[in-house]
C-alpha cells in the first residue's frame, strides 16, 4: 500500500508538473512588475529587478525554447509532405465517395477520385496512425501509436485530438483506482479483486513510462458508439462519439493481457447501407488477437467470451464474406466461421506470408473478395476456395484494402496502390 | 633599324626599384657563369644526378582527404567522427554477373563461392563484415508462430541440386537481400568487401592503388570469362583508376616532346637549338619532380599536370635564349659571346617573366584545399627551377656549341623575307583596324559574359566524376545503381548525443522527425538510421505486424529491437548515430539544397542533448567543396589579376600599359568562363586552377610585346612600325611559346581521367586565346588609350 501512495503522489507531481512550470513563470514574471509599482521605498532594489527583467526574459526564453525543442509526437501537427503518399499507410477507408488514409508520422490523405490523387490533410499529431474508420460520410475517426484518437466531422478535412496517452494513462488508472476501491466491478463479475489489483499495477507503471500505448483498431457502430482497441489488451468504449471514454479492459477474458488487433461487427449487418438503431443493438461483436485468441460479445462490448481458436498463431485481420466471418492470420492461416466465431474451419491457400486486411465486394451480378498481406500478397477471387495470387511484381508488404467503383485501393509498408479490375482480369489471362 | 636583341640599357624603361637587386645579381651571376663555366657545369650534373635519384623514386599519391577542404566545417565534424564512420562507405563491392541465365545455378553459385574465399584473404579486407549470400552472417529470418526462425541463406544442406537451389531462391527472397546482396533481376550477386583505412595488426595505412591491383589480379582477371562478368565499384577502386590513369599519362608526355622536338627544329633550324633547349627543359622536370620527393610531396593526378607546364614553360623560355644566341651568331659573335649577350638580354625580362608565373601559381594557396595547394607548391617550385636550368644552364651549354651555321643563314633569309607576312597585323596598330579590333573584343566579351552565366559549381556527370562517364568504373557504377536499390550519391547527417544517449527514444524520435522532414526535400531520393533499424525489428518482434513499425516510447522495447545494430549504424559508445541520406544525383543545387534544409532544421532543433552535424559521405564533401570553391573562386581572380596588375604596374609604371596587357587576358578568363559553361564543365577541383594557370602564364606574352614594342616607341617608331618590329623579332617567339604550351596540354584531352581532360582543353584555350589577345588586342589598345603620344610621336617624326 505504501508503494501505492508512493505512486499517487507522483501522479499527481506529474499532472501537476506543466501546472507548476506555469506558475513559477508566472512568479518570475510578475514579481519585478510588483517591486517596479511599488518602487518607491526600494530604488535600488528596482534597478537591480530592472536589469533582472533581462535575465527573465532570457530564462523564459530559454524556457520556450527547451519546451519546443522537446515537442513530443503526441503534440506535434503532422508535417505536410509532397511525399506523404509514399511512405508507411497503415488503413484506408471510405468516407462516402472519399477514400481517406492514415499512417506514419500522423499522416491522414484523402482522395475524391477513387484513389487516383491524394491530398494530404494536417492533424494535431505526428504519430503512426493504424486504423481509420468513419460510421457515415462525414463522421470519421484514427486512431494509432502513443494512445492517440483524432476525429474528424466534415468528412476528413480538418481533425482534432480527442485522446492521447496521457489521458489514456489517467484514464485507466481513475477507473481501476475507483473500481478497486470499490471493492470489485459489478459488470465484469468474474474479476476477482486481485485481477484487478494487477490492472491497477499496470495502470500505474503505464504513468510511470508514459504514453507508450498502441491502439491497433478504432470501430464505430454510428456516430456516437465505438470501441478502439489496442496492445496488450486495451479496450475502450465511447458513448459520446469519442469525447468521453469506458475502459474495458478488464472486461475482456485475456489475463496474459495478449494485444488486441482487429475488431469485426455481425457478418449479416456490415454489408448493408444502413443500419438502423435497433438493429445495431442487436450486433455481434468480434475480436481477432495475438496467440490465436478470439473474443465474441453479444452486448455491445460489455461482456465478452473466449471463442475456441482453431489456431495459436496471431490473428491481425477480421472480416466478413458470403454470410461467414473470417480470421486472418499468421502465415497463410486464414479461417472461416459460419456460427459467428463457435466453429471454424481453416480455408487452403497457395501461400502462406501473413495476411493484414480483406476487403469484399458485392452486386447484383457478382461478389469478389482480396486479402493482403506481408511480402507483397494479394490473394482475389469470387469463392474462398478459389483464390487467385495477384503477382503485383513488388514484394512490399500490403496493411489494408478497399474496394472502389473500378478496382481495389491498397495501402502499405510504400504507400498507396491502385488495382483496378482491367489490371487483375489481364493478370489472369 | 637595329634588328639586334635588346641590350640591358634598352630595357632600362621598364626596371625599376623591384629590379634593381634583379639587375645586380645578373652582372654577379654572368660573371661567374661564364667565367667558371666547368665548376659551374660540374654543379648543374651532380644536382641532376642526385635529384634524378630522386625522382625515381617520387610515388603517385591519392589521399582521400587531400581532395577536400579540410577547414570547411563539413570536413571538420567527419574527421571529428571519423573513426566512429569507418566502415561507413568505404568498401568494395564486386559484382559477380552471369551474362546468360539468372544466379541460381550450380556453376554460378560455385564461381561466387570461390570468389567470396578469394575477398576474403585479400589484405586490406574487414573479414568479420565481409558480405554475400556465401557467407554465414547472412541470413534470413522469419516469424513463426514460436516466434523467430532464421538460418544462413545457404543452407548447410546446399549441394548444388535443383532442390537445394530452389531452397536457396526461397532463402535469398526471405533474407531481404534482394536490391542489396542479390540484383533487382536476380542475374548478379553482389559481394560487399569493407575496407580497413589502416591494418589493425600493423597500423599501416591501406595502399589503394595496391589493394586495387589486387582486386582485378585476384578477382577480375581469374573469374571473367565467357559465362561471368565481374563488376567492381567503391572509393578504393576510384582511386586506383584514377592512380593507373595518371600514369598512362606519361605516353603522352612522350609524344609531346616528340612533337616540340620538330616544331622547335623547323622553327630554328638548328639540332643543337633544338636539343639543348628540350634538354634543359627535362632537366628542369627532373630537378622539379627530385625536389618534390626531397620535400616530402607525391604526384597526385592533379599536380601530374604539372612536369607538362614545367617542360613547356621552359622550352618557351629556352626559344627565347636560343632566338637571341641565333641573332647574335648571324650578326658575328662566336658561340661564347652571343650566349653571353643573350643571357644579359634575357635575363631581366625572363626573370620577370618566371617571377609573374610563379606569383600568378602561388595565388593559389588561397584555396584551402590541399591538392590544388600541393599543385601551387610544385608549379612554384618549377618555375623556380626554370631559372636555374633554362636562363643559366642553357647559355652555357649554347656558349659550347652554338648554333649551326645553317640556322644562321636561315635566320638571314627568314629576317628579309618574313617581314611581309606578319605585315598584316599592322592594321591593328592603327586607329581604324584598333576600333574594329577593340569592338570585336567588346562583343567577345559581352557574349563571354553571357555565356558564363550559365556556369555550374561543382560536378555535373553521374558516377564518379573523376573518370569519364563510359570509363569501365562508371559502367559498372552504372550497373548497380540499375539493377540494385541503392544510390551511390550519400550524404550524411551525423546525430551526437552524449555517451550511451544514442538510443533514447527523445534521440530516435528527433532523428525519425529528421528524416520525416527530409522527405520534402526535393532531390532526396529517401534517408537510412537507426530509426528505421528500430522501427523494423519493431515490427518483426510482434510477428512482422506493420502496425508496429514505429519507435516504442517504451525504452526496454527499443533495448530489445536494438539488440543486435548492423555496423555502421551507431558508434561503440553510443554517442553518434549517421544518418544516411540517399540523393538523386550530386549536382551543386542538389547538394545546396539539401545542406541547406539540413542546416535549418539543425538550427531549430539542435540542443544541448542532440546535435545534427554534417556532414559525411561522398556528397557531404562534395557539398564541402562546391561551398568552398564558390567562394574561392572570385578570391582567387581578385588575388591573381591583383597581383598580375601591380607587378604590371611595378615594371612600366603605367595605368594604360597595365590595361593593355591585363584586358587580352581578362577577355580570355570570361571565354574561358563561357567555354566551360557550353561544355558542361563544372567549377571544381580540378578546373579552379585552370583560370591562375592561364592567367600567369598569359601575362608573359604581354609582358614581352609590351617591353619590345615600348623599346621601339621610345627609339620614336610610330607605332604601327614598332609593332612590325616587335612581330618580327618578339611576336614570332611569342606565337611560338603559344603553340608550344598547347601541345603540352593539349594531349590530355585523351586522358582517361575526366579531370584531367577537362583541365587540358581548358588550358590549351587560354593559352591560345592569350597568345591571339596579346598579339592583337594588345596593340588595338595600346593605339586607342597611347593616340596623343602616338600622334606626337608621328609629328615628332616628321618634324
Amino acid at each position: 500500500m505504501n508503494k501505492r501512495c508512493y505512486q499517487q503522489v507522483k501522479n499527481v507531481a506529474y499532472r501537476g508538473r506543466k501546472n507548476i512550470t506555469q506558475s513559477v513563470m508566472l512568479v518570475f514574471l510578475l514579481i519585478p512588475q510588483i517591486m517596479i509599482r511599488n518602487g518607491g521605498f526600494m530604488l535600488s532594489f528596482t534597478k537591480v529587478l530592472q536589469r533582472a527583467r533581462w535575465f527573465v526574459c532570457c530564462l523564459l526564453l530559454a524556457m520556450t525554447a527547451w519546451v519546443s525543442a522537446a515537442a513530443d509526437r503526441i503534440d506535434t501537427p503532422s508535417l505536410l509532405s509532397s511525399r506523404a503518399s509514399e511512405g508507411l499507410l497503415l488503413d484506408i477507408a471510405k468516407a462516402g465517395d472519399r477514400l481517406v488514409v492514415v499512417g506514419d508520422h500522423g499522416r491522414v490523405l484523402v482522395s475524391d477520385d477513387q484513389g487516383e490523387d491524394w491530398k494530404q490533410v494536417q492533424t494535431p499529431v505526428s504519430v503512426l496512425l493504424t486504423s481509420v474508420y468513419f460510421s457515415d460520410d462525414q463522421h470519421g475517426w484514427a486512431a494509432g501509436h502513443d494512445g492517440v484518437v483524432i476525429h474528424t466531422a466534415d468528412g476528413g478535412d480538418t481533425w482534432i485530438k480527442q485522446l492521447d496517452g496521457r489521458q489514456l494513462n489517467q484514464l485507466q488508472l481513475d477507473t481501476y483506482q475507483a473500481l478497486f476501491d470499490a471493492g470489485g466491478d459489478p459488470k465484469a463479475a468474474d474479476l476477482s479483486l486481485e485481477d484487478l489489483e494487477l490492472f491497477l499495477d499496470d495502470a500505474m507503471v503505464a504513468v510511470e513510462e508514459g504514453p507508450t500505448q498502441p491502439i491497433l483498431d478504432i470501430y464505430f457502430v454510428n456516430n456516437q458508439k465505438g470501441f478502439v482497441l489496442g496492445a496488450y489488451g486495451l479496450l475502450l468504449k465511447t458513448e459520446d462519439g469519442g469525447s468521453s471514454w469506458a475502459v474495458l479492459s478488464h472486461h475482456v477474458p485475456n489475463p496474459d493481457r495478449f494485444h488486441l488487433n482487429a475488431l469485426l461487427a455481425d457478418t449479416k449487418l456490415v454489408n448493408q447501407q444502413s443500419i438502423n438503431q435497433q438493429m445495431t443493438d442487436q450486433q455481434t461483436l468480434i475480436i481477432a488477437a495475438e496467440a490465436g485468441l478470439l473474443f465474441r460479445s453479444d452486448d455491445q462490448g460489455e461482456s465478452w467470451v473466449a471463442l475456441d481458436s482453431p489456431y495459436e498463431g496471431s490473428f491481425f485481420g477480421l472480416s466478413a464474406y458470403q454470410d461467414q466471418v473470417l480470421a486472418l492470420g499468421l502465415r497463410g492461416h486464414l479461417f472461416a466461421s459460419q456460427d459467428q466465431g463457435d466453429s471454424w474451419q481453416q480455408v487452403a491457400l497457395i501461400r502462406s506470408a501473413s495476411m493484414s486486411g480483406a476487403a469484399t465486394y458485392m452486386d447484383e451480378k457478382k461478389e469478389e473478395i482480396m486479402l493482403v498481406g506481408q511480402g507483397g500478397l494479394v490473394l482475389h477471387g469470387r469463392s474462398l476456395d478459389q483464390l487467385n495470387v495477384f503477382d503485383a511484381q513488388d514484394r512490399r508488404a500490403w496493411s489494408s484494402v478497399v474496394r472502389v467503383k473500378d478496382g481495389w485501393v491498397l495501402v502499405g509498408e510504400k504507400g498507396i496502390k491502385r488495382i483496378t479490375d482491367k489490371a487483375l482480369e489481364a493478370s489472369y489471362e | 633599324m637595329s634588328s639586334s636583341s635588346p641590350t640591358p640599357e634598352k630595357t632600362s624603361g621598364l626596371t625599376s626599384a623591384l629590379l634593381g637587386p634583379i639587375k645586380l645579381s645578373e652582372q654577379i651571376i654572368e660573371r661567374v657563369l661564364f667565367h667558371k663555366r666547368l665548376p659551374v657545369l660540374l654543379i648543374f650534373v651532380l644536382m641532376t644526378l642526385w635529384l634524378g635519384f630522386q625522382a625515381v623514386q617520387i610515388r603517385p599519391d591519392a589521399s582521400f582527404v587531400k581532395m577536400i577542404p579540410t577547414s570547411h566545417p563539413y570536413v571538420e565534424n567527419y574527421l571529428k567522427y571519423r573513426d566512429d564512420l569507418s566502415g561507413l562507405g568505404n568498401s568494395l563491392r564486386v559484382v559477380v554477373e552471369a551474362k546468360e541465365g539468372d544466379i541460381f545455378t550450380a556453376k554460378f553459385q560455385d564461381t561466387l563461392k570461390q570468389v567470396t574465399d578469394e575477398a576474403f584473404f585479400i589484405p586490406g579486407v574487414d573479414r568479420s563484415a565481409l558480405k554475400s549470400i556465401w557467407t554465414p552472417n547472412v541470413r534470413w529470418t522469419e516469424v513463426t508462430e514460436e516466434g523467430f526462425e532464421g538460418g544462413p541463406v545457404i543452407s548447410p544442406e546446399y549441394d548444388g541440386s535443383a532442390a537445394s537451389l530452389n531452397q536457396l531462391r526461397t532463402n535469398v527472397l526471405r533474407s531481404g537481400q534482394v536490391g542489396i546482396l542479390v540484383a533487382n533481376d536476380f542475374k548478379s550477386a553482389i559481394i560487399q568487401m569493407p575496407l580497413f583505412d589502416k591494418d589493425p595488426s600493423t597500423g599501416e595505412k591501406l595502399n589503394y592503388q595496391a589493394f586495387s591491383g589486387k582486386v582485378e589480379e585476384l578477382i577480375r582477371q581469374k573469374y571473367e570469362n565467357e559465362d561471368i562478368r565481374i563488376r567492381i565499384t567503391g572509393f578504393a577502386k576510384i582511386i586506383g583508376d584514377l592512380i593507373d590513369g595518371a600514369k598512362s599519362v606519361a605516353l603522352f608526355f612522350a609524344i609531346a616532346i616528340g612533337i616540340t622536338l620538330v616544331l622547335l627544329y623547323l622553327y630554328s633550324g638548328s639540332v643543337t637549338g633544338t636539343l639543348i633547349p628540350i634538354g634543359c627543359s627535362l632537366v628542369a622536370v627532373v630537378w622539379q619532380m627530385g625536389l618534390l620527393k626531397t620535400l616530402g610531396y607525391g604526384l597526385d593526378p592533379y599536380s601530374m599536370l604539372v612536369p607538362f607546364l614545367v617542360f613547356a614553360i621552359g622550352v618557351s623560355h629556352g626559344v627565347q635564349v636560343v632566338n637571341t644566341i641565333r641573332l647574335e651568331q648571324s650578326e658575328g659573335a662566336d658561340p661564347w659571346l652571343a650566349a653571353r649577350r643573350a643571357f644579359r638580354a634575357i635575363y631581366i625580362p625572363g626573370l620577370t617573366a618566371l617571377l609573374s608565373d610563379g606569383l600568378g601559381f602561388v595565388t593559389l594557396m588561397v584555396i584551402d584545399i590541399q591538392v590544388i595547394q600541393d599543385l601551387a607548391v610544385a608549379a612554384s617550385v618549377g618555375v623556380a627551377v626554370i631559372v636555374l636550368t633554362n636562363l643559366l644552364l642553357l647559355p652555357l651549354l649554347m656558349s659550347y656549341v652554338g648554333v649551326g651555321d645553317k640556322a644562321i643563314a636561315k635566320m638571314h633569309a627568314s629576317q628579309n623575307k618574313a617581314s611581309s607576312r606578319w605585315e598584316v597585323l599592322t592594321v591593328f596598330a592603327k586607329p581604324r583596324g584598333a576600333a574594329i579590333a577593340v569592338a570585336f573584343a567588346l562583343l567577345a566579351l559581352a557574349a563571354g559574359l553571357y555565356g558564363s552565366q550559365n556556369l555550374k559549381i561543382g560536378d555535373l556527370d553521374k558516377g564518379a566524376p573523376e573518370l569519364r562517364a563510359d570509363s569501365r568504373y562508371n559502367l559498372d557504377n552504372a550497373f548497380v545503381t540499375d539493377h540494385y536499390s541503392t544510390s551511390s550519391d550519400i550524404f550524411v547527417v551525423m546525430a551526437t548525443t552524449a555517451r550511451d544517449k544514442c538510443t533514447s527514444f527523445a534521440t530516435l524520435s528527433m532523428v525519425d522527425n529528421l528524416q520525416q522532414f527530409l522527405t520534402n526535400v526535393p532531390g532526396i531520393q529517401n534517408s537510412v538510421s537507426l530509426v528505421d533499424v528500430s522501427k523494423r525489428v519493431t515490427s518483426g518482434l510482434n510477428e512482422g505486424n506493420l502496425k508496429w513499425r514505429s519507435v516504442s516510447r517504451n525504452q526496454y522495447v527499443i533495448n530489445a529491437s536494438l539488440a543486435y545494430v548492423p555496423s555502421g549504424f551507431m558508434n561503440g559508445s553510443c554517442s553518434l548515430l549517421p544518418v544516411i541520406i540517399f540523393l538523386d544525383d550530386h549536382k551543386a543545387e542538389t547538394l545546396e539544397r539539401v545542406s541547406t534544409a539540413i542546416a535549418s532544421f539543425a538550427a531549430e532543433h539542435n540542443s544541448e542533448e542532440l546535435k545534427f552535424e554534417m556532414a559525411a559521405g561522398n556528397s557531404g564533401f562534395e557539398a564541402a567543396t562546391n561551398d568552398v570553391i564558390g567562394t574561392a573562386q572570385y578570391e582567387m581572380l581578385a588575388w591573381v589579376y591583383g597581383v598580375v596588375s601591380i607587378l604590371c604596374l611595378l615594371t612600366f609604371r603605367s595605368i594604360k600599359t597595365v590595361i593593355c596587357i591585363i584586358a587580352p587576358l581578362a577577355l580570355t578568363s570570361v571565354l574561358c568562363q563561357a567555354l566551360m559553361a557550353y561544355l558542361g564543365i563544372g567549377v571544381k577541383v580540378a578546373t579552379l586552377p585552370v583560370i591562375a594557370l592561364g592567367v600567369g602564364i598569359g601575362v608573359d606574352y604581354g609582358i614581352y610585346i609590351y617591353s619590345r614594342l615600348s623599346t621601339y616607341l621610345l627609339e620614336g617608331k610610330p607605332l604601327p612600325e614598332a609593332y612590325l618590329a616587335t612581330l618580327k623579332t618578339t611576336g614570332s617567339s611569342v606565337a611560338f611559346t603559344g603553340l608550344t604550351l598547347a601541345i603540352g596540354v593539349v594531349l590530355w584531352l585523351f586522358s582517361p581521367i575526366k579531370f584531367q581532360a577537362d583541365m587540358g582543353v581548358l588550358l590549351t584555350f587560354m593559352f591560345l586565346w592569350n597568345m591571339l589577345g596579346a598579339l592583337i588586342l594588345l596593340p588595338a589598345l595600346a593605339c586607342l588609350l597611347h593616340k596623343r603620344e602616338v600622334v606626337q610621336a608621328e609629328e615628332n617624326l616628321h618634324v
